[in-house]
């Protein structure tokens, strides 16, 4: 099949949009856990009380 | 672990302060507690008594918490935080969130904010991504056009990014959720603005330089100042943030420590730290309550100290604004937005693992709100009270046949009064008085003016309180009744009001003045010259809206930005000509 892009040149306008978006560089963002599971209501109220969760990973 | 974590959460000079203030604010509503049961007890207590002494102590005791972190934020100066003056190492980028804005308006700022950065010599460091949750197609397409203005009008091309989502899952803080999972491996630092925010390339450098300075500090936030007010509400506000919030912040950030707020914008975030802390939940249910967490910042922050991560706001950084409400409808419609994401807060109350300060933050919130409910229904009651009231006892001692009329114990009353209007005004007397003192009053016109400034924001505050409470009081009626307020795209411009206008927005408010005074006259005549401070207003509440709308022409409420105006503001001043200029081109050959 013949190349047509150089006969029906792309709208430049919509390629330098395409070209604005942000680098390709994942990371992960896993949800957080926020609500007590149903049904352990008392485990809920218990849980303001207990001492922060120390996080395992370092800096 | 972060650095913050190991030394176990507040230390003990801010749980100090935070137990000393919490001491001395209950302290203080025990005693308005005290003084209106004195008071109620001149004719015999009753039940009625009970219920609005208890109503006082409430409102008494967050009255106070408030004033006492006004006096706590003048005791001190902001410390000297950790801060290096070597090459920037982070590479950074700053987040612009957009949802159906003027790109006319967002876009000259991002202009501004670049020529900002790159004056400085470390703009390489930095890139520049709008983040579009336009939903509406118009809107949209000027969006595209706009960037491409621009790129060009920066030479940003491969350091300005914009990217339109397809769908709004999770609003704003969806927004940026989506850019950290696709783009967030790509920076160490990310600035996160509003569309209204504004920053000298200088504070977002030295916020660079305080995150690497501190390996554990996971969000910094700054206090931002309004800028570019034009009506009289919005001059008013603009000056009242000025003058009075650093020092209400000093107070804050005294008793925050490392538990410190994020307001969802102006703020910079270590990457790493936002990405594996806050992603946040649907709620379960419907809104409300449940759904997307409406005000994410705060929750933000509660999780990035749950995960060890220190959240600090440095009260001292200037070069950081943003635009307010131009008059009081706008503000409450704002108002409504964040009473909906504050009550919704207490689904997160029990939330595992939170420390017990991010907690309390959040029953703040829930109390900032309340409170002028709690004021209403004490009102009510008030009024209500005759009814429930047992006849008077005339011979209370038996067999003695002489009357025994109750003496009058309207100097308790009189006193519970003047203590709350104390609360009320005293903080911000103290604080032009710091301001005259410390010569801080010249950037706000002298002295002189400062103090007429104070005089008419505490006048204006009196009458425009009585309003704001039953806007708030409806806001609040409307979230318990599971009315969802939406995400409704932020108003700007120059606000101006008609009497008409007020007339529409406020009406409900002037027949609930009337009715309070026609249930007063009919219930208990005597109170009615206690009440008239609250329903004058609340019957004048249009005019009082259209007036404060108008622009502003006064010399008092100058700011030291108005005094001499950022660099920043000059620039989007002069990019903002430009963009004009070539929009009117645009229509000449158009036409």
């Amino acid at each position: 099949m013949n190349d047509l892009s150089t006969v029906f040149p792309s709208d430049p306008e919509a390629a330098a949009i395409d070209n604005a978006a942000p680098p390709e560089a994942p990371m992960a963002m896993p949800t957080q856990t926020l609500e007590a599971r149903k049904g352990r209501f008392v485990d809920g109220l218990v849980a303001a009380l207990r001492p922060a969760r120390q996080p395992s990973r370092g800096v | 672990m972060p650095a913050a974590a190991t030394s176990g959460g507040a230390d003990s000079k801010v749980r100090a302060i935070r137990i000393l203030l919490f001491a001395a604010s209950v302290l203080i509503g025990c005693g308005g507690f005290v003084l209106f049961l004195r008071y109620g007890a001149a004719d015999g207590l009753d039940w009625m008594d009970f219920v609005r002494a208890a109503l006082i102590l409430l409102s008494t005791f967050w009255l106070a918490w408030g004033a006492l972190q006004a006096f706590a934020g003048l005791t001190t100066k902001p410390p000297l935080p950790p801060r290096h003056d070597g090459p920037l190492i982070s590479r950074c980028v700053v987040l612009v969130p957009v949802y159906n804005e003027d790109p006319a308006a967002t876009f000259t700022r991002i202009a501004a904010m670049d020529a900002s950065l790159r004056r400085t010599g470390f703009g390489d460091s930095f890139d520049i991504a709008i983040l579009s949750d336009t939903r509406d197609a118009a809107v949209a397409d000027a969006e595209k056009r706009g960037f491409l203005r621009l790129l060009t009008m920066t030479g940003g091309d491969g350091r300005i990014f914009y990217r339109r989502r397809e769908t709004n899952r999770g609003r704003k803080a969806g927004n940026i959720e989506d850019f950290i999972t696709r783009s967030g491996a790509a920076y160490d630092l990310a600035i996160i603005l509003d569309a209204d925010s504004l920053m000298e390339g200088d504070t977002m450098i030295e916020m660079v330089r305080r995150m690497e300075a501190d390996p554990a500090l996971g969000l910094l936030q700054t206090l931002p100042q309004i800028v570019n007010a034009a009506s009289r509400f919005g001059r008013i506000q603009q000056f009242a943030a000025a003058f009075y919030s650093p020092v209400f912040c000093r107070g804050l950030a005294m008793m925050q420590g490392r538990t410190g707020p994020f307001w969802g914008h102006n703020a910079i975030v270590r990457v790493r730290a936002f990405a594996e802390s806050c992603g946040l939940p649907e709620l379960s249910g419907k809104p409300p309550f449940g759904g997307h967490i409406l005000s994410h910042d705060y929750v933000e922050a509660a999780l990035l100290a749950r995960a060890g991560w220190s959240v600090r706001v440095d009260d001292d950084l200037s070069g950081s604004y943003e635009e307010g409400p131009e008059n009081m409808v706008l503000h409450a419609k704002r108002d409504r937005r964040w009473c909906q994401g504050n009550l919704q807060h207490s689904r997160l109350l029990t939330a595992p693992g939170l420390l017990p300060w991010s907690r309390f933050v959040f029953v703040q919130g829930i109390l900032a709100y309340l409170s002028p409910v709690i004021w209403l229904v004490f009102l009510l009651c008030s009024i209500a009270a005759p009814v429930f009231a047992p006849p008077v006892d005339y011979f209370p001692i038996e067999g003695w046949r002489w009357p025994v009329i109750p003496v009058s114990q309207a100097s308790q009353a009189i006193a519970l009064a003047v203590c709350i209007v104390g609360l009320l005004f005293l903080p911000k007397i103290l604080i032009l008085m710091d301001a005259s003192l410390r010569g801080r009053a010249a950037d706000f016109g002298g002295a002189a003016r400062a103090a007429g400034s104070v005089v008419t924001e505490l006048v204006f505050s009196a009458l425009s309180a009585p309003v704001f409470l039953m806007f708030n009081t409806r806001s609040v009626l409307q979230v318990l009744a599971g009315r969802d307020g939406g995400w409704p795209a932020q108003s700007r411009g120059d606000g101006v009001m008609s009497l008409a206008e007020a007339w529409m927005a406020s009406h409900w408010i002037v027949i609930s003045g009337a009715l309070g005074i026609g249930l007063s006259l009919l219930l208990s005549p005597s109170l009615l010259p206690w009440l008239v401070p609250v329903l004058m207003p609340m019957l004048l509440s249009p005019g009082i809206i259209a007036w404060s709308s108008a622009p502003a022409r006064s010399a008092l409420f100058q700011t030291p930005a108005q005094s001499a105006l950022p660099a920043v503001l000059i620039l989007e001043q002069q990019f903002r000509k430009v963009w004009q200029a070539e929009d009117k081109a645009a229509r000449i050959t158009a036409a």
